[in-house]
Parts: C-alpha cells; sequence; structure tokens
C-alpha cells in the first residue's frame, strides 16, 4: 500500500509545483538570457527599438518558440506570469488564468479558470489559445500542446527563474510577446529602482557582520536555498541563508538539529496562512535557544508575495529589509 | 509457517510448562532490549553537529530526577534533549510498534505479505491528516497539534469499517476482511489524492506527512502516542502462544477450543490501535512492518513468544539506524525515512532470504 502511495505521489512530486523538492540543474544563472540584460536589467531601453514581432522566445526544454504576432487569447497557467501580465496592461489578452491566481483581484475573479496542477488539455484546447503559457510541465502538458500545434511559452520556475533578474528578464519577454514592452521596461526599471534603494541602505554591511537567516516555508522545517529567486533576496540584504546552497536541492527539508546548530538572528516566516505564527515558533521545544526567538527577530511575510516570481518580489524585498534593518529603512 | 504440531497439541490443558518457558525466554529479551538501548544512546549521540558522547551522556543523565550534572550550553542542550532525543525515542517506538504489528498482523492472516497497513489504518490515517491540513483548523499554533489526533482517528474509522464490512453471521473470514481492507484503502487514496490535487498549495505538506518522518518529533508526541504503542504490545504479547495455535488449520485451532474470532478481533484491534497512534505522530513509514517480522522469523524462528518481542526489538533499531542515516546522508537536510528503509532494508532482506534457500536446499 505505501509503494502505490510513495510511488504515485512521488510522480505528483517531481511533477513539480512551485515549492518541488525534485531535482535542480546545478546551472547558477539563465544562459538563455543575454549577459548584458541580466547584468543590469534597470538599463534594458535597448530592448523597445528592437522590431516588435517576430519574437524569439527561448522555452526551458530548449526547443525555439517564435511569437509572429501579438497573441489575443492567451491561457496563462502560471500564477507569476498572470501577474505580470495584469501589471503590463496585457489582461486584455487573457482567455483563462490558472485557478490559483490570486493576484491582483481581477485575476483571482477571472471568469475562466484551468487547472494548473492538473492541466486538462481538452478543456484548454477548447479554449482556442493562440499562446499558452506553462511554468512547470505537469503531466507532459508542454508535449501534448506542442502537438496540437498550440504555441507554449514554456519557462519552468524551478530551472530558469532563480534570481530576481531572472523574474526581470520573465516580465521584459512577456512585454515583448504580449507587444508591451514599453510598458514592461518601464515596470522593470521601477523595480530595478526600488531594488537599488535596498542595495544602497545595506551596502556597508559586510560579510562577518551578516545576519544569519533562516527563512520558513512550512512547518516541517522546508527552506529555500540560495539557488532561488527567494535565496537572491538574501543575498540582496547581505544575510547569510542558513539553507545554503541546499545540497543542490532548491527547497529543501532542513533538519530541526541543523537549524539549531546555525542558531539564525532572523526567522522569516512564509507559512503564515498554514497557521503558524511567531508565536508558536517561539513556543517550539528548543527553540528558545535561538538568537532570533530571544531577540524577537521572527517576521511574518505573505507566503504569495515572497514565494511567487512575479513584481512584487520587490514588495517582499522591502517587507523584509524593512522589518530586518528597522533603523535603515524609516 | 510449519510448526512443530506436538508443541501446539499440548497448549491447552497445561499452564506450568509454558510459564517455564516464558521464563526460559527472558534472557532473549533482555539481551535484545539491551542491544536496542545501546542503539538509541548511540543515535542520540550521533548527528550533524558533533557533541561528545560524554556530553550527550552527561545532558542525559542530567534529566533524570535529582541527578545534576552541571550546566551546558543552551544550544547542546537543546539539541540532545528537545531535539535528538525525542526523535529516537519515537523513531524506536514507532519501529518497534510496526514491526510487532506486522507479525501480529501475519499471524492472524497467516499470509506472509500482510503488513500493518493491510486492512486500512494507513489509508485512513491519511485521509483524517490531509483532512486536518487542508482544513482552516489547521492551526500550528495549537498547544496540541490536532493532526495525530485526527489521523488516529481516520485510522481506526477505515479499519472499524473494514471490519464490519467483512463481518458476516458474527465471523469475520480473513480473506474477506483483506478484500475489504484493500477495498476501504483504495478509497481513502482516491480521496486524500483527489484532496490533494484539489487544495494543491497544501500539497507539499501532505506529502511531507505521507512520506512519513521524524524531523519534528518532540516530547508531545512521544507522550500522545506512547501509551498506545506501548500497552499494545504488552497486550498482545499474552496472544502469542494462541497465535502459534492459529499456524495450523482455523478450524484445527477451533477443534482445540481457541476462540479464533476472539483472537482476531482482540490482535487486530490492539495492532491497529498501535499502529494507528504509531502512523499518527510519524507519518506513512513503509517495509518495517513487512520485513522486520520476517527477518526475525529467518534469524530467530516463527515462535510467537519469541517473533513478538524481538520483532519489537529489531524493528526500533532499524527505524532508529534508519533515521540515523536519513538525517546523515546530506547532512543538516533531511531524506525521506521511507527511502532509506527501503535502500538498506531491501538488501539485508534478500541476503537473509538467499542464505535461508541455500540452507534449505542444502538440506535437500
Amino acid at each position: 500500500m505505501t509503494h502505490n502511495w510513495t510511488s504515485r505521489l512521488v510522480t505528483l512530486l517531481a511533477a513539480g509545483m512551485l515549492l518541488s523538492a525534485a531535482c535542480s540543474s546545478g546551472a547558477k544563472s539563465n544562459s538563455k538570457v543575454p549577459p548584458a540584460f541580466s547584468d543590469n536589467p534597470t538599463t534594458i531601453s535597448g530592448i523597445s527599438t528592437v522590431a516588435p514581432y517576430p519574437v524569439a522566445v527561448a522555452r526551458s526544454d530548449g526547443k525555439p518558440l517564435s511569437i509572429a504576432q501579438a497573441p489575443a487569447r492567451i491561457v496563462s497557467l502560471s500564477p507569476g506570469a498572470t501577474e505580470i501580465i495584469y501589471a503590463i496592461g496585457a489582461e486584455a489578452t487573457l482567455a483563462a488564468v490558472d485557478k490559483n491566481a490570486d493576484s491582483p483581484d481581477a485575476a483571482k475573479s477571472f471568469p475562466t479558470k484551468v487547472d494548473a496542477f492538473e492541466p486538462n488539455i481538452e478543456a484548454i484546447a477548447a479554449l482556442k489559445p493562440d499562446l499558452v503559457i506553462v511554468a512547470s510541465d505537469t503531466g507532459g502538458i508542454v508535449a501534448k500542446l506542442d502537438e496540437l500545434k498550440i504555441p507554449v511559452f514554456y519557462v519552468d520556475i524551478d530551472k530558469s527563474v532563480k534570481t530576481i533578474d531572472d523574474i526581470f528578464v520573465q516580465i521584459s519577454l512577456l512585454g515583448r510577446v504580449t507587444g508591451k514592452t514599453e510598458k514592461a521596461d518601464a515596470l522593470v526599471a521601477s523595480l530595478g529602482e526600488r531594488r537599488k534603494k535596498v542595495e544602497l541602505a545595506v551596502r556597508d554591511i559586510v560579510d562577518s557582520s551578516a545576519t544569519k537567516v533562516y527563512h520558513e516555508l512550512d512547518e516541517t522545517f522546508y527552506s529555500a536555498s540560495a539557488g532561488t529567486f527567494v535565496g537572491d533576496i538574501y543575498r540582496i540584504l547581505h544575510m547569510k541563508n542558513i539553507a545554503g546552497d541546499g545540497g543542490g536541492v532548491a527547497y529543501p527539508q532542513l533538519t530541526q538539529e541543523a537549524i539549531l546548530a546555525a542558531n539564525p538572528g532572523l526567522i522569516v516566516l512564509a507559512d503564515e496562512s498554514f497557521g503558524v505564527t511567531v508565536d508558536s515558533v517561539k513556543a517550539r521545544p528548543g527553540w528558545s535557544a535561538i538568537d532570533a526567538v530571544k531577540n524577537g527577530q521572527i517576521l511574518g511575510v505573505d507566503p504569495s508575495i515572497v514565494s511567487r516570481p512575479g513584481p512584487r518580489i520587490i514588495d517582499a524585498l522591502e517587507a523584509i529589509a524593512k522589518g530586518a534593518y528597522p533603523d535603515r529603512f524609516k | 509457517m510449519q510448526l512443530a504440531r506436538p508443541r501446539a497439541t499440548a497448549l491447552a490443558p497445561a499452564r506450568a510448562p509454558a510459564l517455564m518457558t516464558w521464563r526460559a525466554l527472558a534472557p532473549t529479551y533482555a539481551l535484545a532490549l539491551a542491544a536496542t538501548v545501546a542503539v538509541a544512546l548511540f543515535a542520540v549521540s550521533w548527528g550533524t553537529v558533533h557533541i561528545a558522547p560524554l556530553t550527550t551522556l552527561s545532558i542525559l543523565i542530567g534529566h533524570l530526577p535529582f541527578v545534576s550534572t552541571g550546566e551546558h550550553s543552551a544550544t547542546t542542550e537543546a539539541i540532545i534533549w528537545q531535539v535528538r532525543a525525542p526523535r529516537v525515542l519515537l523513531a524506536g517506538l514507532v519501529g518497534a510498534t510496526l514491526a510487532y504489528s506486522g507479525a501480529a498482523y501475519q499471524g492472524v492472516f497467516r499470509n506472509p505479505l500482510a503488513e500493518p497497513y493491510l486492512i486500512g489504518v494507513a489509508s485512513g490515517a491519511a485521509v483524517g491528516a490531509t483532512l486536518i491540513i487542508i482544513s482552516p483548523l489547521f492551526v500550528a499554533a495549537w498547544i496540541i497539534s490536532p493532526l495525530p489526533p485526527a489521523a488516529f482517528a481516520g485510522a481506526l474509522s477505515a479499519v472499524a469499517l473494514a471490519y464490519g464490512l467483512a463481518r458476516t453471521a458474527g465471523r469475520v473470514g480473513t480473506a474477506s476482511l483483506i478484500l475489504s481492507g484493500v477495498a476501504v484503502s483504495s478509497m481513502c487514496t482516491s480521496l486524500v489524492t483527489y484532496l490533494m490535487l484539489t487544495y494543491n498549495t497544501r500539497t507539499l505538506a501532505i506529502l511531507t506527512w505521507l512520506l512519513g518522518g521524524f524531523n519534528t518529533a518532540s516530547w508531545q508526541k512521544v507522550a500522545i502516542s506512547a501509551p498506545y504503542m506501548i500497552a499494545g504490545g504488552a497486550l498482545i504479547l499474552p496472544f502469542a502462544r494462541l497465535l502459534n495455535v492459529m499456524q495450523l488449520d482455523e478450524d484445527e485451532a477451533r477443534q482445540l477450543g481457541v476462540n479464533v474470532e476472539r483472537i482476531k478481533l482482540g490482535v487486530l484491534g490492539l495492532a491497529s490501535l498501535a499502529t494507528a497512534a504509531a502512523v499518527s505522530v510519524s507519518g506513512l513509514i513503509g517495509f518495517v512492518g513487512l520485513i522486520v517480522p520476517h527477518a526475525v522469523r529467518m534469524i530467530w524462528g516463527p515462535d510467537y513468544r519469541r517473533l513478538l518481542p524481538l520483532s519489537a526489538c529489531f524493528g526500533a533499531s532499524f527505524l532508529i539506524l534508519a533515521d540515523v542515516v536519513a538525517r546523515s546522508i546530506d547532512p543538516g537536510y533531511e531524506v525521506p525515512i521511507g527511502v532509506v528503509t527501503a535502500l538498506i532494508g531491501a538488501p539485508f532482506f534478500l541476503y537473509l532470504l538467499r542464505r535461508q534457500n541455500r540452507a534449505s536446499e542444502g538440506r535437500a
């Protein structure tokens, strides 16, 4: 019986959701992105002068995608992409969003929804999309869409969106795909500006005085490694992420012992919506020995902001920066 | 399961010789228990964070009543006493429970493939746990987490349902019990799968629970589950002789004056109760309940008076060591313990199996 469970569920796990603890490739940065692009995302004005169509997209599976004209019926299976599309004012192109899309409110109440976790190819095809955005190739959906000759914008979050720069790249790309290049560039510029402000405020922090941080994804001690866009927040803030490189796993499960031994000075809770609270963390047996608990340095952050590769990641960066260094951000 | 018949027929009337036999078994029990304790002590002193065995021992002894062994750093103290000690103890209790329950199930069903999850404990517990995880009730802030009680209730409901469905005219045939158990299990399994897909923001939490493990072990979990696991083992042991008799044909056992139905209900009830408690605090850990009793049988023979307690000790040591491996493969990170139990357990079991086969061929 257990074997049934395990095999069936492991397949699901591997099929991958955002927090999937499944394998992650070793590549540090997104090789499909021109270096100038990812190194300096605040000055991408060069992009807007590029002839709008066709737009070439490098998919996560290595296959090319060329979009000949502005899509008008996009089915977005990625809550992050949906958020970006709204933020760049391209929501008129949406035909359906995934049922976990919860931001902005208009996406939450979008009339047509599809299930990204168990994508139904018939339901998607029936919507007659001219572009489907896929963030995780669940159940071989990409191959099925390819077979039906439906263009797939496939960017695997775990493989291809590992830094905040990568999120900026996604915004620019979706801008070009939907014909909202200028709006997207302006958004990236303003997000980059806000990030710059945070960077300037913490630039004098050196490694030796870096705060050790434990980022909690759920009550069984899953965390985000340095190789994720969540981990990128702590790199920007000059903090030492106790999850390290995750032993090669993007979202590893830490042992309780390792958390106690690392003695973090800051605990960030991305699991408040699952009932974990500052008080419940304080009440965990043995956790009173941790500096963050002793000094009340426990911070709750809305998981839908901090766990989603969309524009609000900068909100998360600012919230964590303010919570961690209140005197630097007034 | 070939059992010496004379011993079985001598069972019903004579009490005195049986008592002597129990006493003769005492040294074996003591030795097995001592080995288990040694394994547990090793596991407490072993971990990602290096803490000297003497410091470990000193901290453990310091928690005995009326003993003071001086001050230790708060972190070291917390790691040994709040993290490792309950973790090892819980792994030991769960391992013991799964193993003796597996032995008991195999005895009642007279089926080598029987294991403690056979008639719905695991899948029932999974439904209970899943419902709590997806419900707004899942408040980790609660002083007592509602998760273990819910899993426990789910496990017992599923077993009761399977038992009730299999019962006809006051009798429960083992074959129909297995079938109704399998049916109830698959019903529960599909329900969990459905819930997991529907509430997919909590999929990882459900999955983590299903895969099982001891990363969140605490004294509280030990306290709420240990009574069932210890009592279950203690109360099943007196059934050992009757289980021996039942290894004959059920009808023959009846002719010998054995109340087969009462044994079935008693042994399965106790084993299910204990397994439900184990599963509720550790999730679904496979392999232990199936393989450990067989390994013990291959080494020490099929007598249930030896099989039950030795399975418990062997299961405890096995799961404690598997957990040590699970937290040591990649220091600081967890590996699902079910993966470890299968990875270490399967080759060891196959080795025993081949050795036994070769031995019986040699005799032939």
